[in-house]
């Protein structure tokens, strides 16, 4: 062993310790042996539960978001509907606009159309 | 036809060491004296390789602590020693790490006794001063050589067996072995450079 690191390392290795044994065995009383192995098992016992659970949530929201989906496509269908009237709830009053410039408010409805006749001529007020 | 003769193979260890864990995963005590009076010298050597001396006893502690609390989801596809090695090598990092991070004294205190108490009764100054120079060397290595080199050094471990232990290839425990050796001889120049040949 030619090598100065080699021979440092070969001298700071531990001595064989016969006595490590008892010391860590003093320290592991039967109370904490219990309560660590009780905690192992429920460590492993939540490990166990974290991935059913995570594919459970996973596919409850799939298929929610599905629903949605199909339910906001579907003709008729109870998103629809509600989107229908959420639309209307929001569009300009175009009626009320065309009114007030004059025009009836059936010419108003046929100028909202497309391929309408052409509006009449404004009543007289 | 001369008496049968009986050889203890792999297979029949293998069984025993899982007997062995079943029984002290149920609470037998013997079961777990017989686990480390079985590994704690081991473990002992290991973790003196990241804490000084006067704190490996509760460092040991705290290993076969975990190594109690693993003993449920212990399944068996390692040896047990092997595993217990792991353990020790992760529990011996942490304690590494708060070691660093709590402000240490200037100076030792002048009623500090100069020679080691325990198991080295007689160990003189210059073996306990070469030690702490070597943990301090220790210290400024990053964690992954740190671990090659204990096992290496303080257990004697082939770089198969560290392999096993620390989940990486023989080339890359090689490989970090020679690395870390390089950055020993520098952060230990002086006390190399001092070295007389024999």
């Amino acid at each position: 062993m030619t090598d100065p690191l080699d021979r440092l390392l070969a001298r700071v290795v531990p001595e064989p310790d016969d006595g490590a044994a008892d010391r860590v065995l003093a320290g592991l009383g039967p109370e904490r042996v219990a309560d660590a192995l009780a905690a192992g098992e429920l460590e492993r016992a939540a490990r166990r539960a974290l991935w059913p659970s995570g594919l459970l949530a996973l596919a409850g929201l799939l298929t929610l978001g599905g629903w949605a989906v199909v339910q906001a496509h579907r003709p008729g269908g109870h998103l629809a509907g509600h989107l229908h009237h959420a639309k209307q709830l929001h569009a300009p009053s175009e009626d009320h606009t065309l009114v007030l410039a004059g025009a009836s408010v059936r010419d108003a409805r046929r100028l909202a159309l497309p391929f309408a006749a052409a509006p009449s001529a404004p009543e007289k007020r | 036809m001369g008496p049968a003769t009986t050889h203890a193979g792999p297979e029949s260890a293998t069984e025993a060491e899982a007997a062995l864990v079943a029984r002290a995963r149920s609470g037998d005590r013997a079961a777990l004296e017989a686990i480390v009076r079985a590994h704690a010298p081991a473990v002992q050597a290991i973790v003196q390789g990241y804490v000084e001396r006067g704190e490996a006893d509760d460092v040991a502690q705290e290993v076969f602590l975990r190594v109690v609390q693993g003993l449920p989801g212990f399944d068996g596809r390692a040896r047990l020693g092997t595993w217990i090695f792991r353990v020790a090598t992760n529990v011996g990092l942490n304690a590494a790490r708060s070691r660093r991070r709590k402000p240490r004294p200037a100076s030792l205190p002048e009623d500090a006794p100069l020679v080691a108490a325990g198991p080295e009764p007689g160990a003189n100054l210059d073996a306990r001063e070469e030690r702490a120079a070597f943990l301090r060397a220790l210290d400024a290595l990053p964690d992954e050589f740190r671990a090659v080199v204990v096992l290496r050094v303080h257990r004697g471990l082939s770089f198969e067996a560290i392999a096993e232990v620390l989940g990486i290839a023989r080339p890359t425990a090689e490989s970090r072995m020679a690395r870390a050796k390089d950055r020993l001889r520098g952060l230990l120049a002086p006390r190399l450079s001092s070295e007389v040949r024999p």
